[in-house]
């Protein structure tokens, strides 16, 4: 009986259980401290952006989440005047093409670790991964002057012990830090290259 | 009474199934590379521990060109048709043929309908129950019985999604000594 008090006091953990996810960076990434300062002359832009799910189902985040943290970040950046968004294209003189593309483990093997997981109830390490692909060109006047990319990889663990961990590393958090993190690497190679003072 | 039976076996061909298709690789893209007729030492090819640059471009030709004025050679290309490839592919293939820039355009061409399968178990419980009775038994017996049986079936379902299919052109580079 008390063995099965045990199985019973687990089952709430393992409902909550998603999945912890840990995030490496394979390509350059950046905080907020690397852009920090404000420009001389500020400017407005126009930015666009490409996704590319090849992930599949249960997608980390959609083409509206990039746009939202795209906007937040050079707002905030200190950088530019105005941002705007723009659906068709190269609005503007100056302007910035994102394509993300975010793609990984394909479904059919994500499902089968999941039952995989599922079957050995949590106890032996089951991790799939995801990769998050960013480009970002810079088109002045019609030209594309400047170009660079960030990729970014995180896994998501399925095992017991790990539990712990999710509070703080989930698809949420995890997918914000990389968001973010490419995102202030663009602005840096911005600062760097003085892209935003392009007259 | 009738015995439950649990197949237990299902169970393990599963977790065995899983097991082998998750040992499963991605995809290879060396096949697709094509070397430039350049002698080793004539470029400089980059170290284990450096990690080779990609860069996803869009004006193909002004980005080469861009790279050649600078002091750079192309030691490789490759033009494919599939998903769009991944940064880390690039990386990796770098790193084996020595390139330190590698820049790609990808280009959207269609989409490509794949499918996934779902293993869907159902459980059935049948409930049995009557009596049996022998007019020709000493006593004119009458035997009651009742059982469950539980069946479960596993059925795989089908599902569609969709991903780009797109025409990848990559070049490699690496510094002119």
């Amino acid at each position: 009986m008390k063995l099965q008090y045990k199985i019973l006091a687990l089952c709430p953990l393992l409902f909550i259980t998603q999945c912890t996810t840990i995030s490496t960076g394979d390509g350059p990434s950046a905080t907020q401290r690397d852009i920090y300062g404000l420009a001389q002359e500020k400017r407005d832009i126009t930015f666009s952006v490409d996704f590319c799910d090849d992930y599949g189902p249960e997608a980390w985040f959609d083409k509206e989440e990039i746009i939202v943290a795209v906007r937040e970040d050079f707002e905030e950046s200190g950088l530019f005047n105005k941002v705007h968004y723009s659906a068709t294209g190269f609005a503007s003189a100056r302007h910035y093409h994102f394509r993300v593309n975010l793609s990984g483990t394909d479904v059919q093997t994500r499902l089968l670790l999941a039952n995989l997981s599922g079957l050995t109830l949590l106890t032996i390490p089951v991790w799939h991964n995801t990769q998050l692909d960013w480009s970002m060109s810079h088109i002045y006047k019609g030209k594309e002057v400047f170009a660079t990319s960030s990729a970014q990889s995180a896994s998501d663990v399925w095992w017991l012990p790990a539990i712990v961990a999710m509070p703080f590393f989930n698809h949420a958090t995890t997918g914000s830090r990389m968001k973010h993190s490419a995102i202030y690497y663009f602005l840096k190679e911005i600062r760097a290259n003085r892209l935003n003072e392009l007259k | 009474m009738i015995k439950t039976r649990i197949k237990g076996n299902s169970v393990i061909m599963s977790v065995i199934f899983s097991l082998v298709l998750c040992s499963c690789n991605g995809r290879d893209l060396s096949i697709y590379y094509n070397s430039e007729a350049h002698p080793l030492e004539s470029y400089e090819t980059i170290s284990k521990d450096m990690q080779p640059r990609v860069i996803e471009v869009i004006d193909f030709k002004a980005a080469q060109e861009r790279y050649l004025a600078s002091g750079y050679i192309v030691i490789g290309s490759m033009s494919f048709f599939d998903t769009r490839v991944t940064q880390a592919e690039l990386s990796d293939l770098a790193k084996q043929k020595g390139a330190s820039i590698v820049i790609c355009v990808s280009a959207q061409k269609g989409t490509q309908t794949r499918s996934y399968t779902v293993p869907h178990t159902t459980n059935s419980t049948s409930h049995t129950s009557g009596t049996i009775s022998d007019a020709y038994m000493p006593g004119y017996n009458t035997v009651s019985y009742s059982g469950t049986t539980t069946t479960s079936s596993t059925e795989w379902r089908h599902h569609q999604y969709r991903v780009g299919f797109y025409k990848n052109d990559v070049i490699f580079l690496a510094k002119k000594r």
